[in-house]
This record gives structure tokens, C-alpha cells and sequence, in this order.
């Protein structure tokens, strides 16, 4: 089965300094306590100095083209910072899904004065965007969405609502699917666009949904005619979907699909070796050996990313297989040390415990639930 | 994929695809040794694959190696390759005569100097190559089979894995390495090459069961439209893909110091997940999977068979375990290969 075929890529000598310099950088500020380790830190951690302080370093946006304040390096160089961020835990939520997918959107898609207006702020860590999809009444079923965008003089007025909308209430931007054209039964995904909102806009009224824990990470977004000007509309009218569907591969296959808890089960190991608790290390390899793995399909897909190949496929399996590894980790790790979870706990095992249960709902949701990309798996292996 | 390595995965494709058929696989278990399969495995070179043409071999390296022992499980040949060709490299090693005969390898401990068990294929082959420990360094001894005691046993998959009664005196020859390294390297090997089979036997589950779930239809539907179902195939694809990548990065990783610990990694996976794949493709068979004449079972009994082989998740998690208790391991070091300055989580209790 051709697709799930991925090659090995192993990084190059300049690939690992690379690393280290990362790596050393971060420890650096994690010392200097300019942030501390969370799990979950991509959903989590929001930290607009952090994000701009990355942004200094060239490590925002470092794929994108020169030209546009990128640095125009490979795939590869921006996994090997998402990993290195994530394993630390630092706070890279504020500017994560600019630099994973808008950034790459307006890239691909985007107009001249778009690219030259949004491209060189993402890439400072100074331009955050959100995700407009899911909606009321349209969870997993996107294609039912009912946002509308009505051509008016100069640009569109968008009525509607968007929801789960991660890190509205400190993002710029929202690259919102709407509908331009009334929806038609057999062909549902017709007639939709991306547009880029400006949340500061009139008539755009963001309410925070708390998290299970009671935390500010999502929100209501209510468009109550929103004018978006005609030079704000991404790619083609009619297209989003098929726009949408080519970033699903960055979004779905990335290390944040295999590491969300990683700095929970580095502390446990950390403890287990402390106790010389063999028997309890024996435990952590099976964990860390099913990392491994799931890490060799990640950067086999980051690979074929660079050379523009279609690996939606195993991306899906990616993030179905690395979301279950996240919740599992804490499930593990628990029985080994036991310990009273708490999230405000000083003894930072028990409050990465805490993060990493509490967060574990969300992983196998947000993104496409497991129950969809099962779906598109199995579609994609019938067909193969 | 190198243009060699590409011709020798479809010499040896067309080859299994030929004659590592149901029917073959169902008279092998039957007590008929393949011997169109071994003769024109052995014509076509694959049992000196990996071995320099200087030493007397074919050429290719260890990655050739690997990728045609996935494709020796991908259509669960019933012929002893991997381990032939363990037997090979080492005869090579020594310089010593081989390819001439069929031969196994065994690594005798103190209390098998009377009898060896679980010896691969040894009523089909000619001799084993057995290597003991003698003082620092091995000894080896070919052990003709021909007039020997074999007592027939099988793995799950009735694969032969026969217990020899050693009769005779055995001419011991010294060897300059050390026993422990010798055994250890062919572990490792011995591991990778089964992790491989493995990994085509799931390649081989996954297709069966593609192919089924459209051809299957209830409730008016194909079985491949039931949400349930779906779940199952993803877990395969799932699975597969991964070991599929892991592989990958272990052939590329050969003679590389961080080797061993890649082995131990990829054997522990695949062993674990053997039974994710089997167990999610007879459930997606359900009734048919279970009949001798469905062909699922000549791969899912290689994979419960196997998992055991060469070490299973208890051995090789241990072995790591030993690894990460050393005060200077660093997991995330070893998993990236980048040692220096790193973050940690901070205080704990």
C-alpha cells in the first residue's frame, strides 16, 4: 500500500547544530524564567513576548521566503523548533497556527499585497491568527456550515457564528469559511471562502468558552455584519475547501500530535531514575519506543511536505495514533508514581499529571475527532 | 530507493508472488519442504545477500537485507532466509566455506552441550553452525544434521523450530571474537530481520483485509461503510505505516552507534502491536478468519509467533531500561541524537 510507504529521513550535520542552538537557547530562557514547562503548551501557553522574542530569532515563520521576513528554510527546520518547543513545553500558543497554517495559506493562495502585508508580522511573532470552522451546528459535519458572506459594494458583510475558536481573545486575525453561495445537496462543499476577518472589525463579538478546567482557551465568535473589504477574500470565491484541505497535512501530522504530555513523561522518567525504579523504566521504554515510532512516520510526512507530495493519508494516522499516545502517557505514568494530581501542585510531576489528564479530551478532538479521520483513513485505504 | 535495492525488491517480489502461495504455505505445513521457493531464492543469490562479492556473497547491504525479508513476510514464505543468511554472514566472517549447504546458527549456553531447542528449520537444513563461549573469546562447530537426532516442534505459525540431540563430538575451531559481541550482533540483526517480516506480514493483513471489507457485504452494505469497521482498517493502516517508517530509519541507522538501541525499539513495537493488527483484522473477518482455508491466519499466526522471537516487548524494554538508568542518558538526546544543552521540567519531589 503505496501511501503509507514513507521514507526515512535522517537530519544532516547542519540540521542537528541547528538543534542544539535551539535547544540551547530555550534553556536559556527557561532558566532565566522567562517561561515555565506546561503540557498542552501549543493550546495553552500564550505568550506574546515569548512569541515575539522567537520571532527575533528567525524562528517564526522560518519557512516562509526571505522576501517576506522568512528565512527560507526547509520543513525540516521547522520541525526540528516545534519539537524542541514542545519537549520544553514553552508557550508558543499565541502564534502557532499563523506560523503551522495561515502563514503557509496566504502563502500558497494569498494576493501580492496580502503576502506583503500579513507575511513579515507573522514571522516577528507580532501577527497571531485563529481558525474559523467549527460552528453550532457544524461540528465534524464542516460541510453543513451556515456562515454566510453576502457580496456587498467593495467586499463581503459576513453574518454568522464560529465556535471552539482557539485563542480568538488574543488573535489578530481569523481566516473564517463561509459560505458565498447557497449550499447545493450534491454538491455541499461548493460555494465556500476563506476570508481573513480582522477581529477588531465592527459587529465581531468574541465570548469566552471555558475549558474543563475552567481556563480561557476557546471562544464563541459572533459576525453580526461584518464587512470585510474584497482584498481580504483568500485564493479564489468558491474555493475554500479545497484551499482549507491542503493545509490539513501540516495541521494533522506535526510533533503536537505526539508530544502535547512529552514533558510529563520526561519528568517521570526523570523520577523513576531517581528511585532506580527499574521495572518502572521498563515500562516507560514500551512509551517511549511507540514515540519513536510515530515520530519516524511525523518526519517522514515533514519530508514529503517539502517535495509537495499529497500525505494526507498517513497524516491522518499521525495525528490518530499520536493523540491516543498523548492521553496514554498520563495514564501510564500515573500507576508508576502515584501522586494526587493537582494543577496548581509546587512538585511539578503532579501538576504536569494534572495538565496532561485534564487536557486529554481535547487531543483526540480537536483537529478532526478520531471518529472523522478514521473515516478519511478508511476511505483513503478502499481506494488505495 | 537505490536502482539495486529497487531490482532486487522486484526480482524477489515476482519471485514470492510465483511460489509463496496459499497452496504452497498449506503443503509446507503438510511436511513438503518448498524447494521450488528455496531453489529459486538461492538461484536469484538472496541467500548471500549482504555478504561482500570479496568474501564470496552477492553484494548489497544490510538495508537490501531488511527489505527483502519484509517482502519474505509480506507473502509469509515458509523457507528459513533470515535465518540461512545469519548463518551465512557469519561463515563469511571467518572465512570459512559457505552457501554450499543449508545452515542455521545457534548460540549454545553451558547446559546445551547435550541438546539444542528451537533450532529454525533444522529438519530441512544440513548443518547447524553452533558457537559456544570459551574462555574471553567463541568457538565454533558445524553440526551435521544428517545422521542426528531432530525431534519435531513448531511455533505458532508451524514454523519448524526442532530440538537436536547432539550425538557426536564436535570439532570446535577458536575464534578470535568475543563470544558475548558475536551473540549480540546476531541478536540485533536476527531482530531487525524479524521486525521486518513483521512488518511485511502486516502489510499482508492490512490488504486482506481492504480487500474483504469491500467484497463483504451485510445489511446491504459493504462492511468497508460501517463506522466500526473503519476503525479497525485505520488501526491496521495505522499500524502498518508506522512500522512501515520505523524500518526505514533502522536500515538507515545500520553500523551507526545508536543501532542497538533503535532495534530494541523498533522489536519492542512491532511486538506489541502484532496483536493490535491480528486481533483488528480477524474481528474485521469474523467467521471465515477463523477457518484453516481463509489465508489471514498464515500471516497472523506468523506475527503471534514472532512477537516472541528474537525477543519479545519484556526483553528488549528491559534491556533499555538498563540504558536509561545510566546517570548521563538522556531520552530526548538519544531520540533527536543531539547531546548539549537542554531544558528540563524543573524541581520534583
Amino acid at each position: 500500500m503505496r501511501q503509507l510507504q514513507l521514507p526515512a529521513y535522517e537530519f544532516n550535520e547542519e540540521e542537528n547544530q541547528f538543534r542544539k542552538e535551539v535547544r540551547a537557547f530555550l534553556h536559556e530562557e527557561r532558566e532565566k524564567g522567562t517561561f515555565k514547562t506546561h503540557a498542552d503548551s501549543w493550546l495553552s501557553g500564550y505568550s506574546s513576548e515569548f512569541s515575539s522574542l522567537l520571532g527575533e530569532k528567525g524562528w517564526v515563520g522560518i519557512t516562509f521566503p526571505k522576501e517576506y521576513g522568512g528565512q527560507d528554510k526547509s520543513y525540516i527546520y521547522r520541525y526540528i523548533i516545534t519539537e524542541e518547543l514542545l519537549a520544553v513545553g514553552a508557550p508558543v500558543a499565541s502564534h502557532w497556527f499563523a506560523d503551522r497554517q495561515s502563514g503557509p495559506l496566504l502563502l500558497k493562495f494569498g494576493t501580492e499585497e496580502q503576502k506583503n502585508f500579513f507575511i513579515p508580522q507573522i514571522a516577528k511573532g507580532e501577527c497571531f491568527f485563529s481558525i474559523g470552522l467549527s460552528e453550532p451546528n457544524s461540528g465534524s459535519d464542516l460541510g453543513s456550515l451556515q456562515t454566510t458572506a453576502e457580496k456587498v459594494n467593495g467586499g463581503w458583510l459576513v453574518n454568522g457564528m464560529k465556535t471552539w475558536t482557539s485563542g480568538a481573545h488574543h488573535s489578530h486575525y481569523m481566516i473564517t469559511l463561509c459560505r458565498t453561495s447557497p449550499r447545493q445537496e450534491e454538491k455541499k462543499h461548493a460555494g465556500m471562502s476563506q476570508l481573513i476577518i480582522d477581529l477588531k472589525s465592527d459587529g465581531v463579538t468574541i465570548r469566552p468558552i471555558q475549558f474543563l478546567t475552567g481556563e480561557h482557551h476557546f471562544n464563541e465568535v459572533f459576525l453580526e455584519n461584518v464587512f470585510v473589504p474584497d482584498n481580504r477574500i483568500v485564493g479564489e470565491v468558491g474555493n475554500g475547501w479545497a484551499q482549507g484541505m491542503t493545509e490539513l497535512a501540516f495541521e494533522r501530522s506535526g510533533p503536537e500530535r505526539i508530544l502535547s504530555t512529552y514533558p510529563l513523561l520526561e519528568e517521570a522518567i526523570k523520577i523513576l531514575k531517581e528511585n532506580k525504579d527499574h521495572s518502572g523504566l521498563a515500562i516507560i521504554a514500551g512509551l517511549v519506543a511507540r514515540m519513536w515510532s510515530l515520530r519516524n512516520l511525523s518526519i517522514g510526512i515533514a519530508n514529503l511536505l517539502q517535495e509537495g507530495k499529497d500525505v494526507n493519508l498517513a497524516a491522518a494516522l499521525v495525528k490518530d495514533l499520536g493523540n491516543e499516545f498523548e492521553q496514554y502517557v498520563a495514564e501510564v505514568v500515573r500507576l508508576l508514581i502515584p501522586t494526587m494530581p493537582d494543577k496548581e501542585a509546587e512538585v511539578t510531576y503532579s501538576r504536569l499529571l494534572a495538565e496532561s489528564i485534564l487536557h486529554g479530551p481535547g487531543f483526540t478532538l480537536r483537529g478532526g475527532t478520531t471518529e472523522i479521520l478514521r473515516g478519511i483513513v478508511a476511505k483513503g485505504v478502499v481506494s488505495a | 530507493m537505490s536502482e539495486m535495492k529497487e531490482f532486487i525488491m522486484d526480482s524477489t517480489e515476482k519471485i514470492l508472488r510465483n511460489l509463496s502461495t496459499k497452496e504452497i504455505r498449506e503443503s509446507f505445513e503438510e511436511g513438503d519442504w518448498a524447494s521450488s521457493l528455496w531453489d529459486t531464492c538461492e538461484e536469484a543469490g538472496l541467500t548471500l545477500l549482504g555478504i561482500s562479492e570479496e568474501q564470496g556473497g552477492v553484494g548489497g547491504d544490510f538495508e537490501d537485507v531488511l527489505g527483502v525479508l519484509y517482502l519474505m513476510g509480506k507473502y509469509a514464505a515458509p523457507v528459513p532466509l533470515l535465518e540461512v543468511l545469519s548463518a551465512n554472514a557469519v561463515l563469511a566472517s571467518q572465512g570459512m566455506e559457505f552457501g554450499d549447504k543449508k545452515r542455521v546458527i545457534h548460540f549454545i549456553g553451558e547446559a546445551e552441550l547435550e541438546r539444542i531447542e528451537r533450532i529454525p528449520f533444522a529438519r530441512y537444513v544440513e548443518q547447524v553452525v553452533v558457537i559456544k563461549k570459551e574462555g574471553e573469546t567463541a568457538a565454533l562447530a558445524l553440526l551435521d544434521l544428517s545422521e542426528a537426532d531432530v525431534k519435531h516442534h513448531e511455533n505458532l505459525a508451524a514454523e519448524p523450530r526442532d530440538s537436536v540431540n547432539i550425538n557426536a563430538a564436535l570439532n570446535w575451531i577458536s575464534l578470535p571474537e568475543s563470544y558475548e559481541e558475536m551473540k549480540e550482533k546476531d541478536l540485533l540483526e536476527t531482530a531487525a530481520g524479524k521486525s521486518a517480516q513483521m512488518t511485511g506480514a502486516m502489510e499482508a493483513v492490512l490488504n486482506l483485509s481492504v480487500f474483504y471489507s469491500k467484497e463483504r457485504k451485510q445489511f446491504g452494505r459493504p462492511l468497508h461503510k460501517f463506522q466500526a469497521i473503519q476503525h479497525h482498517l485505520t488501526s491496521m493502516a495505522g499500524e502498518y505505516a508506522a512500522a512501515y517508517s520505523t524500518l526505514q530509519v533502522v536500515a538507515a541507522s545500520y553500523e551507526k552507534p545508536y543501532f542497538p538501541q533503535y532495534v530494541a525499539m523498533m522489536k519492542t513495537e512491532l511486538s506489541k502491536q502484532a496483536n493490535t493488527v491480528a486481533k483488528a483484522a480477524h474481528q474485521l473477518h469474523a467467521g471465515i478468519g477463523m477457518t484453516y482455508e481463509h489465508e489471514l491466519h498464515h500471516f497472523t499466526r506468523r506475527l503471534w509467533a514472532w512477537r516472541d522471537e528474537a525477543g519479545n516487548e519484556t526483553y528488549w524494554t528491559n534491556r533499555l531500561a538498563e540504558l536509561y538508568m545510566a546517570e548521563d542518558h538522556d531520552i530526548w538526546e538519544q531520540i533527536t541524537h543531539v547531546k548539549g544543552d537542554r531544558v528540563h521540567a524543573g524541581f520534583t519531589i
